[in-house]
């Protein structure tokens, strides 16, 4: 008995790991192959693409960097996915934690009003968004896609962090208030805290749907010199059809800062941080 | 002098009033405990008093301050909530440091007072630990001592001790008696636990539906009650309650008849007439099995035998539920018996009107 138990309990983990390890190959592959792509000798690339490179050849990624000018567009995309990131996040605590802890007058409609953007699809407004930025100035600046990045960012950015912040415990709060905290200070020594795993997500979502924006610039920036990268590997790409190989590069550069942001912020995906709150 | 005065305090929800209108004069020094049957508003006036709620008509006064429309901070009390509501993310050192450096005082100072607390409450091994690596009982201290720190006039809990086990809360009950012996502040407590009201308080609130029923001393409640639902809430088990009816008057003595049977009560305040039905209240203590006095016959249910009392369970006639406390061991020959006689002394039956209000 015992032995079948406990077989059939190794048969399920080594089941269990068969699966994760099949989903994990399934997802970096992908990856793996772009990077091979990328570092191996060009006149490889076409012969045994699936081989393993049979030396490390960085020129197409120097090439890249140089020729395709993803230097620039590297600084430009942080240029314009920091502050949208920063603006959504902050916004989005703030408002999302007064519309939960405060029950003013217009909450619901407020909170429905900022949810109501969730339906709307940036193609419905970019023409008459083009103008707007064009009356007010800042069309072909950066803030053209800031701006208008932030305000799309806000309806998830909100919903997330208000539901989140709806959630905690409002004896917190209150405990804040009898130790004689300001309104302000419950916010950003108690409540905000306890956000962490919230804000992180939020950061992370914000900063790969900023990072791979590609409409939004290509609209509003039409100076080469302000390109960011997806809007650069679509000129490059165009460019060099043919290599493959100096695409790839493109590419992996284009991927590495959003997966140091995961890397940095996937940490912070910890469960059960309000532990011990309360009982 | 930090007395706690509620003058005709009224809260509503919407158009809902639960509060209706409370007059209160909590003494200094008073431990005093508000208990009543869940939803009676008893959570609604601790935190009205603490200032996280406000309310809709009247007065709170704290020592000589009207307090009424004054932030929690500035009405010199403290308050220990039922879910302890500890800030996860601190230690146990920063949880109770928390009010005070928001109220900079020097960090000599605070450093002086947690070291006090800790040693107070046995929190010295805890103090760099997160609230969630403690235990239930040694949360319930940390949150006791957040809000000793502070050294505020008046101390409000919440149903501190509901989410303890059975020992803990004794344990738990013992120290809280203690702190008020050593602080001689003034505390508000909210329980629904008999045994925690009659055990720390001077002067017990009771409540039902956001009104006072009566307010007094554990002994002064349990020995002579207002009305029925006092004399029903206050005591463990609780009193029976027997139905009658007024067979008589004359001068003092009421003759009632219940179950059957007549008993001479003496009423010397109020003289209901023939014919009213009335309620007779007897505490299960009060009964005995054969003995003298007044006579009910039951029907015996389930005895609990719990060695130095037993509890036994009885059925009237009438199917009215009567619990008899028997000192010692309770005889085989009255538990098995299908019919028994329980005795009481007329004097100490209670006796209500039909609305539930005392008659004496
Ligand atoms: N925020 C609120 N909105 C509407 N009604 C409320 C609110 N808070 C409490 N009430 C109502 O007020 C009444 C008193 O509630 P309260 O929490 O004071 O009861 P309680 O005596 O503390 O009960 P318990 O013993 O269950 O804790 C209840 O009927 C409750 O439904
Ligand atoms: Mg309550």
């Amino acid at each position: 008995m015992a032995r079948t138990a406990s077989s059939r309990r190794l048969f399920n983990s080594t089941g269990k790991y068969f699966i994760l390890i099949l989903m994990a190959v399934i997802a970096l592959y992908p990856i793996l192959q772009m990077w091979m792509t990328a570092l191996r000798p060009s006149n490889e690339v076409l012969r045994s693409p699936f081989a393993l490179p049979s030396e490390l050849d960085w020129s197409n990624l120097t090439k890249a960097w140089t020729q395709g000018r993803f230097g620039t567009y590297l600084v430009n995309s942080v240029i314009i996915t920091i502050p949208t990131v920063i603006g959504v996040v902050v916004l989005s605590c703030l408002a999302g934690y007064g519309i939960s802890r405060f029950k003013f007058w217009g909450r619901g409609i407020m909170f429905l009003t900022i949810l109501l953007g969730l339906t709307v699809p940036f193609q419905s407004v970019m023409i008459p968004l083009y103008y707007q930025l064009l009356n007010m100035g800042l069309l072909g600046t950066y803030w053209s896609v800031i701006l208008p990045g932030i305000a799309f960012g806000l309806p998830f950015g909100v919903f997330l962090m208000q539901s989140f912040f709806e959630d905690l415990p409002h004896e917190l709060a209150e405990a804040g208030r009898i130790d004689g905290s300001s309104e302000l200070r419950i916010f950003w020594d108690i409540m905000l805290p306890l956000a962490k795993p919230a804000v992180s997500t939020l950061i992370v979502f914000q900063f790969m749907k900023t990072w791979n924006e590609f409409l939004m610039p290509l609209l509003y920036l039409q100076d080469e010199d302000m390109r960011p990268i997806p809007l650069g590997l679509m000129f490059f790409q165009g460019a060099y059809t043919r290599d493959i190989g100096l695409i790839a590069a493109g590419v992996a550069i284009s991927t590495i800062p959003v997966i140091i942001v995961y890397l940095i912020f996937q940490r912070q995906f910890v469960k059960g941080l309000t532990a011990g709150a309360v009982k | 002098m930090v007395e706690v005065i509620l003058k005709n305090v009224k809260k509503s929800y919407g158009p809902v009033e639960v509060i209706h209108g409370i007059d209160l004069h909590i003494k200094d020094q008073e431990f005093c405990v508000f208990v009543g049957p869940s939803g009676c508003g008893k959570s609604t006036l601790l935190r009205m008093i603490a200032g996280l709620e406000d309310i809709n008509d009247g007065e709170i006064w704290i020592g000589d301050k009207d307090v009424t429309d004054l932030e929690p901070v500035d009405r010199g009390i403290s308050m220990v909530f039922q879910t302890y509501a500890l800030y996860p993310h601190m230690t146990v050192r920063e949880n109770i440091s928390y009010g005070l450096k928001v109220s900079k005082t020097p960090q000599a100072e605070i450093d002086r007072r947690v070291a006090d607390a800790a040693s107070n409450l046995q929190l010295n091994d805890y103090l760099d630990r997160k609230p969630g690596q403690l235990s239930g009982g040694q949360r319930q201290r940390v949150a006791i001592g957040r809000s000793i720190v502070r050294k505020p006039d008046v101390f409000l809990f919440d149903e501190p001790l509901s989410n303890l086990d059975a020992e803990l809360r004794v344990h738990m009950r013992i120290e809280i008696a203690r702190l008020h012996n050593r602080l001689d502040s003034t505390m508000i407590y909210v329980t629904h636990d008999q045994v925690e009201a009659m055990t720390l308080a001077d002067k017990i609130v009771v409540l039902q539906a956001g009104q006072i029923e009566q307010v007094g001393s554990p002994l002064h409640l349990y020995d002579d009650p207002d009305n029925q639902f006092v004399a029903g809430f206050i005591g463990s088990p609780r009193m029976n309650f027997l139905t009658g009816k007024v067979t008589g008057v004359d001068g003092n003595i009421t003759n009632v008849s219940v179950d059957g049977s007549d008993v001479a009560l003496t009423l010397s305040e109020n003289s209901p007439s023939v014919g009213d039905p009335v309620t007779v209240g007897i505490r299960p203590e009060h009964l005995s099995v054969g003995g003298a006095g007044a006579q009910i016959t039951v029907r015996p249910d389930v005895t609990e035998q719990m060695g130095g009392v037993g509890y036994m369970h009885t059925y009237t006639k009438d199917d009215i539920h009567v619990v008899a406390e028997i000192k010692g061991r309770i005889a085989e020959s009255a538990t098995e018996a299908e019919q028994v006689a329980l005795s009481f002394d007329p004097s100490q039956a209670f006796v209500f009107d039909a609305s539930g209000a005392r008659l004496r």
